[in-house]
């Protein structure tokens, strides 16, 4: 529990003082680290709000952070639960 | 055959639950333009403060910074700073004649300029965004409208407002890509559609005829313009009957702490 605290205070330091790639790359690895990393895909959908435009056609703007990490969130859970099955 | 054990089936189940509730919320905001709104307005509201706060702390750690910085290096750039001013101050006394002529003509063609601006300070910029995307701390109550033009130092146009909330702007750069600007080359004295490429570049195509230079200036259209940039990159082909002219915003976004807001 503390090291997903930790990845979340750092996910938000990153968020705001750090280039958005840095962001999104550390949101997919704590999403594949920890189990249901919601924390994940609810600053995608910060992050969209923030910069999206209502004219973006693909998912009013919240597709491209908030639909691609509920993907990745979902498909890891997926694989993780099949690889824990195996 | 694979054992589910209750607590595992409630994990589940709230799994999916969570993945349900994500999912018809991500859906409505991406159909209903209402949802989309209130989502974003309540997150930029509560979100926006954060921001403020994060921009004082960059703002104190790049003083804290300046402290300790080697002086031989600082000394160099003192020496250059002092040439670059010398430099500056002689266009300045040529611009001034040039703008005291300008002012002249428009009086003269009852055309007179009268720009007032709404200062905005920027609270996130690329590459914290993703697009190139500006977000300032005026909204709606200090009289922020959509469309307005965003001006830098006076002269600079960066973009326009796209979006209003009541003390948050968010504006849509001239390098936005797919961003149509028009423009005019002022050595060529040719006007054309600048195309924004994202990563702060703008791309224009003229006919190969028309002779620019690296360094010449582009404005945008208008009786008063603002300055876009300068030709950076010329692509000309023998073959192509257009040429392709990159150019970059002349300002540093990472520097630009305010800007105004074109009423």
């Amino acid at each position: 529990m503390k090291k997903r605290i930790l990845a979340d205070m750092l996910l938000v330091c990153l968020f705001l003082f750090a280039p958005w790639y840095f962001t999104a790359t550390a949101a997919i690895i704590f999403i594949l680290l920890f189990e249901n990393y919601w924390e994940g895909a609810a600053l995608a959908l910060i992050v969209d709000s923030f910069y999206s435009l209502p004219e973006i056609s693909l998912w009013r703007g919240f597709g491209f952070l908030t639909l691609s990490s509920l993907i990745i969130l979902y498909v890891s859970s997926f694989a993780k639960r099949k690889i824990k099955v195996l | 055959m694979t054992k589910i054990y209750p607590q595992n089936r409630d994990k589940r189940k709230k799994r999916k639950t969570w993945i349900l509730i994500f999912a018809i919320f991500a859906l409505l905001g991406a159909t209903n333009g209402n949802v989309r709104n209130f989502t974003v307005k309540a997150i930029i509201n509560v979100t926006s403060p954060v921001f403020k706060f994060s921009r004082f702390v960059a703002e104190k750690k790049d003083s804290i910074v300046f402290l300790f910085r080697n002086k031989q290096s600082m000394g160099e750039e003192l020496n250059y700073l002092r040439e670059i001013n010398i430099e500056l101050e002689n266009e300045i006394i040529l611009l001034e004649s040039t703008k005291k002529e300008n002012e002249e003509l428009k009086i003269l063609l009852s055309r007179p300029e009268k720009k007032s601006y709404i200062l905005g300070s920027i609270i996130s910029r690329p590459p914290q965004s993703p697009y190139d995307m500006i977000v300032i701390d005026a909204g709606s109550d200090a009289g922020v409208k959509n469309g307005m033009r965003a001006v830098a130092y006076g002269s600079v146009l960066i973009g326009h407002v796209v979006e209003v909330f009541t003390n948050t702007s968010k504006i849509k750069l001239v390098s936005y890509p797919g961003e149509e600007t028009n423009l005019i080359m002022e050595n060529g004295k040719i006007s054309a559609i600048g195309l924004g490429l994202g990563g702060g570049n703008i791309e224009v195509k003229i006919p190969s005829s028309v002779k620019i230079n690296s360094g010449d200036k582009i404005n945008t259209e208008g009786t008063s313009h603002y300055l876009l940039g300068t030709a950076d990159k010329i692509e000309a082909d023998a073959l192509n009957p257009f040429q392709k002219i990159i150019f970059r915003m002349p300002v540093n976004l990472n520097e630009l702490q305010k800007i105004g807001l074109e009423k």
